[in-house]
């Protein structure tokens, strides 16, 4: 169980602390938490702000607010139509992305040149001291234009998370990682990511670190290079494409029984990149049949088994991650058909950890016997105030009056007693 | 990666990494949804000497819905005697049922009970009972 945490653990999870702390490398960890989520603690995904000014994800939020009508951080009031798109924190948030494991490497570079000893000949001492905080801080710093011996192999720590773990031993930081090319898409990628790469559809986990100035144009084009490829491949994933149109109507109509031309209050397909596309309104579940939530699923391109609730639940969430999608620019919005995946991938983890009580009547019925002991041991300590009504005349009995048939009676469903309160009243 | 996952994650790097408060410490989480931590409380107080356990287990909906803590009560450890805490372990306390907020943590968590602890100056036998949030204890 330990190991398994630990292998999820080295797979690229990054946080803010892998940076130096602040007395090494001034502002560079508060900067990197400054563009991450509160609630996920990831880089913000489609950045939104509150009225406040607290800014979350928009699937964070969104999936936030039903639960509570406030801003997580502080507590003010709070509603879905305060939220506003922060495109500049999105994309300082892109750009940071591109240049994290650059900045990283060079900060991790200046941690360990700091913590080298002023004399660096007694190796020993520069041994003890690699990765020892306290000894390390009380330490004189060396002066910034001291000469730099060309290090030796000894020297150079294993980095603890490092990202792009670089395999020379050269004091020169801007030589690159151990890049590899994807057998997919024939991208840069790290050789530690490539697996994570392909899983994701080489859509992520691509090295942008290689073009550090200029990277941001460079990225985004090559994404959209990308978007294209894949769109010839799959044809069902850019609304653009004619046969992806015709397919997702197939589906929408064999679902719906020909309802309409799959071209309806919320037509899936859609060009994503769509600069005027609106965010989808939000739905009262509880005034609709099942049958209506079944059908706005259809037209979403949708599964459609479950009960009413968990429809609902199914339903909603899409909303989240569709109008968290708009919140996106336009540019680095996923398809539609990348969200049904999402969706679906949520689903089926959810099912396999959480255990929902879906129907309720027949979770009863099985778990009758545990709820009949549940219920006789609370039952002692209450008085017992209705005694069975004869003849429709209510009789209450004082806290101290006991009816003995009562007790023999514990074990009957709690639904028999109710029905004696219900006749007493009518 | 659902989301739970992906923070829970992140909040254990950050204790490997950086430690937890002062008399906090991480007790065990072999997996994603139990964890146990231990909760001293430090200074001048009625708890003084006194190690509690607690108990956190998460939802798939973790951070959006608030964690379930408890004091641990078994053989090595009990629960502290304190208003709002209940000898089977139960803790009222806001910030776990109606008050929880999604940008809270287990660390956070962790240090609100631990002052909550601190704050408790008088005896705690004087008034055994949680006198304020009867209506709260079953959020």
């Amino acid at each position: 169980m330990a190991s398994m945490l630990d292998d999820l653990l080295a797979q690229g999870i990054t946080d803010s602390t892998d940076f130096p702390d602040d007395a090494t490398t001034p502002g560079l960890r508060s900067f990197d938490d400054a563009l991450r989520c509160g609630i996920c603690r990831d880089f913000y995904d489609a950045p939104v702000s509150l009225a406040c000014g607290h800014c979350f994800c928009s699937a964070c939020i969104r999936s936030a607010l039903p639960e509570k009508a406030q801003c997580p951080t502080c507590r003010k009031e709070a509603s879905e139509s305060q939220l506003r798109r922060v495109v500049a924190v999105e994309s300082a948030v892109h750009a940071w992305k591109a240049a994290r494991d650059l900045i990283l490497r060079f900060a991790l570079e200046e941690e360990r040149r700091k913590s080298r000893p002023v004399l660096p000949s007694l190796s020993q001492t520069r041994k003890s001291s690699n990765g020892n905080h306290s000894e390390r801080l009380g330490q004189k710093r060396r002066r910034r234009d001291s000469p730099l011996p060309p290090s030796s192999d000894d020297e150079i720590v294993a980095i603890p998370s490092s990202p792009a773990p670089s395999g020379s031993s050269t004091p020169d930081i801007s030589s690159l990682p151990d890049l590899v090319e994807c057998p997919v898409c024939q991208k840069d990628v790290l050789s530690s990511k490539i697996n994570m790469h392909l899983d994701s559809s080489c859509k992520k986990y691509l090295f942008e670190g290689s073009t550090p100035t200029g990277s941001n144009t460079g990225a985004e084009s090559s994404k959209s290079k990308q978007k294209q490829q894949w769109s010839h491949l799959f044809p069902g994933s850019k609304g653009k494409n004619v046969p992806a149109k015709a397919k997702d109507r197939d589906q929408s109509k064999t679902k719906t029984k020909g309802k309409g031309k799959g071209k309806s209050r919320a037509t899936p397909d859609v060009d994503v990149t769509d600069e005027s596309l609106e965010h989808l309104p939000k739905v009262a579940y509880d005034i609709h049949p099942r049958q209506r939530i079944s059908e706005m699923l259809a037209e979403s391109g949708l599964p459609t088994h479950g009960d009413k609730n968990a429809l609902a639940r199914r339903h909603a969430r899409w909303l989240v991650l569709y109008n968290a999608n708009i919140d996106r620019d336009p540019k680095q919005r996923h398809t539609l058909d990348h969200l049904r995946q999402e969706l679906k991938a949520e689903e089926a983890e959810g099912r396999t950890k959480k255990e929902t009580v879906d129907d309720v009547v027949a979770y009863q019925k099985a778990n009758k016997g545990t709820f009949a002991k549940l219920t006789e041991a609370a039952r002692p300590k209450k008085p017992i105030k209705v005694k069975k009504a004869k003849e429709g005349t209510p009789v209450l009995d004082g806290d101290e009056v006991r009816d003995p048939g009562l007790a023999e009676g514990r074990n009957s469903p709690a639904g028999h007693e109710v029905i004696d309160v219900d006749d007493s009243e009518s | 990666m659902a989301v739970s996952t992906r923070r829970l994650q992140k909040e254990l790097a950050d204790i490997k990494k950086e430690g937890t408060p002062v008399g906090i410490e991480l007790l065990s989480a072999d997996d994603f949804s139990t964890w146990y931590l231990t909760v001293e409380v430090l200074g001048e107080t009625v708890y003084q000497g006194e190690k509690f356990a607690l108990k956190f287990r998460f939802d798939g909906q973790y951070p959006i819905s608030a964690p379930a803590v408890q004091f641990v009560v078994d053989g090595s450890y009990h629960a502290p005697i304190h208003p709002h805490v209940y000898s089977n372990g139960h803790i009222c306390a806001s910030i776990l049922g109606s008050e929880w907020s999604p940008v809270l943590s287990v660390v956070a968590v962790c240090v609100t009970i631990q002052s909550m602890l601190a704050s408790c100056k008088v005896c705690p036998s004087v008034h055994p009972i949680c006198p304020s949030c009867a209506c709260q204890c079953l959020v």
